[in-house]
């Protein structure tokens, strides 16, 4: 009986691991075959040598394969998938892992992107759309919570930490204010743009399930191209909260070049009313 | 292998080939029943193309001919896009009207709704074509 049983419960798990094999999506088929094939494409560059950034990067958004047939779509979520664009999870310091649950536990009333707020860097994911110059890299999202952008200096600029407003007669400068996605100044470290994110407030998360972070949060992001293939990796750096260095879970972007970033819908939540506590909703963007 | 024993074994088989799935669906589980399936047959009314989710809004009509109008919460808009399900796809000029089934799962509390919601499985056109966004194809055609 007991041999029947573990032959079983081996066969499931070999079925239940080659499901997940054969939910693979195509993109990262198509990204392994652009990494890993015989001829991969060359990584075009600019004018000043760096690499190409420009464009639209596809970066898988859901858990979901579509699959069409005539006018019928079926979308059929995927674990396989989830997984392999989860970002990971750091480690809090011991004195906050207890405050992380009790985030995690009343994510419903504490998360603000729920209602519509922007997600803040590094939990918006990596790039959608690059506009790059030879000063200047900008980064735009189409996310669920709105349209985002990210000016990104590359010429040398330092952070800024103050700006003239725009008003008409004003000279004084005035002390920039820490914002979600905060003030980023990028460099070329050889083929990858490193980008370095100041100046985060704190009412962002760092990620789903309750992750906050402190006022002196330091985000580093490379981007690296190679062919039609961008990759993305975040670090956080928090050392008033983390215990160590967050290292994110790299992720692989595809170009698609007649593809274009769209105005975001209007965001408006109705979900709010019938949250209960404990309820938990995937983010990952 | 005594019956208790093959009950066992087919639990352990269902939970390991279930867990992926169980893991990926939790998350609407607390506002939606995933464990209930409603049928819809009303006409298309609106659609709110909005974040965090699309509403579907469907004028169902009652055996007493008294008409509801139901909201199906449906994925968001940039899911659906990266579907190839544009918002001209789920409503336009030529489906203004039009009589279409739609399956969801209830919300667990509906007396917290103004009005009658539901979680989008699949929304069948008049034609035939459909649109399936959530659960096993199988189960839709058990709901019938």
């Amino acid at each position: 009986m007991r041999r029947s049983f573990f032959v079983l419960v081996l066969l499931a798990a070999i079925a239940a691991v080659t499901l997940d094999i054969t939910e693979t999506p195509v993109t990262a088929q198509n990204a392994q075959q652009a990494t890993t094939g015989a001829a991969p494409a060359a990584t075009p560059r600019l004018s000043n040598g760096h690499p190409d950034l420009n464009g639209y990067w596809y970066r898988r958004q859901a858990p979901m394969t579509p699959k069409r047939d005539g006018n019928s779509v079926t979308m059929v979520d995927s674990f396989a998938s989830l997984r392999e664009i989860h970002p990971g999870t750091p480690k809090y310091k011991p004195e906050l892992v207890a405050k992380v649950k009790e985030l995690e536990k009343n994510q419903v009333q504490e998360d603000r992107t729920y209602v519509c707020a922007p997600p803040g860097v590094p939990r918006i994911g990596p790039p959608q759309r690059i506009v790059q110059t030879a000063r200047e890299v900008v980064i735009l999202y189409d996310d669920l919570n709105g349209n985002f952008f990210r000016i990104i200096p590359t010429d040398g600029r330092p952070h800024q930490t103050s700006r003239v407003p725009n008003v008409a007669g004003q000279t004084d400068h005035l002390e920039i204010d820490p914002s979600p996605h905060g003030i980023s100044v990028g460099r070329w470290e050889g083929d990858t743009l490193v980008i370095e994110v100041r100046n985060l407030s704190t009412d962002t998360w760092l990620g789903d399930n309750g992750l906050f972070h402190g006022e002196n949060t330091r985000v580093i992001e490379r981007l690296t191209r190679q062919g039609n293939t961008l990759t993305w990796q975040a670090t956080v750096e928090d050392p008033d909260v983390l215990a160590e260095p967050w290292k994110m879970n790299p992720r692989t972007l595809t170009l698609r070049p007649d593809d274009e970033i769209e105005e975001a819908a209007f965001c408006e939540d109705r979900d709010t009313p019938l949250k209960q506590d404990g309820s938990y909703h995937s983010n990952i963007r | 292998m005594n019956p208790r024993s093959r009950v066992y074994a087919v639990l352990a088989v269902l939970f390991i080939l279930g867990a992926p799935s169980a893991q990926a669906h939790h998350s609407f589980n607390d506002i939606f029943d995933g464990d209930k399936v409603t049928t819809l047959r009303g006409t298309l009314s609106k659609i709110d193309w909005i974040n965090p989710h699309v509403y579907i809004n469907s004028d169902v009509k009652d055996e007493n001919g008294k008409v509801t109008t139901w909201g199906v919460e449906s994925p968001p808009t940039n899911h659906l896009r990266a579907a190839g399900i544009s918002r001209q796809d789920l409503w336009n000029d030529a489906s203004k009207g039009e009589v279409v089934t739609i399956h969801v799962n209830p919300a667990r509390s509906p007396d917290k709704t103004e009005r009658p919601i539901g979680l989008l499985m699949r929304v069948t056109y008049a034609d035939g074509h459909f649109f399936h966004v959530r659960g096993d194809p199988k189960e839709i055609g058990a709901a019938k």
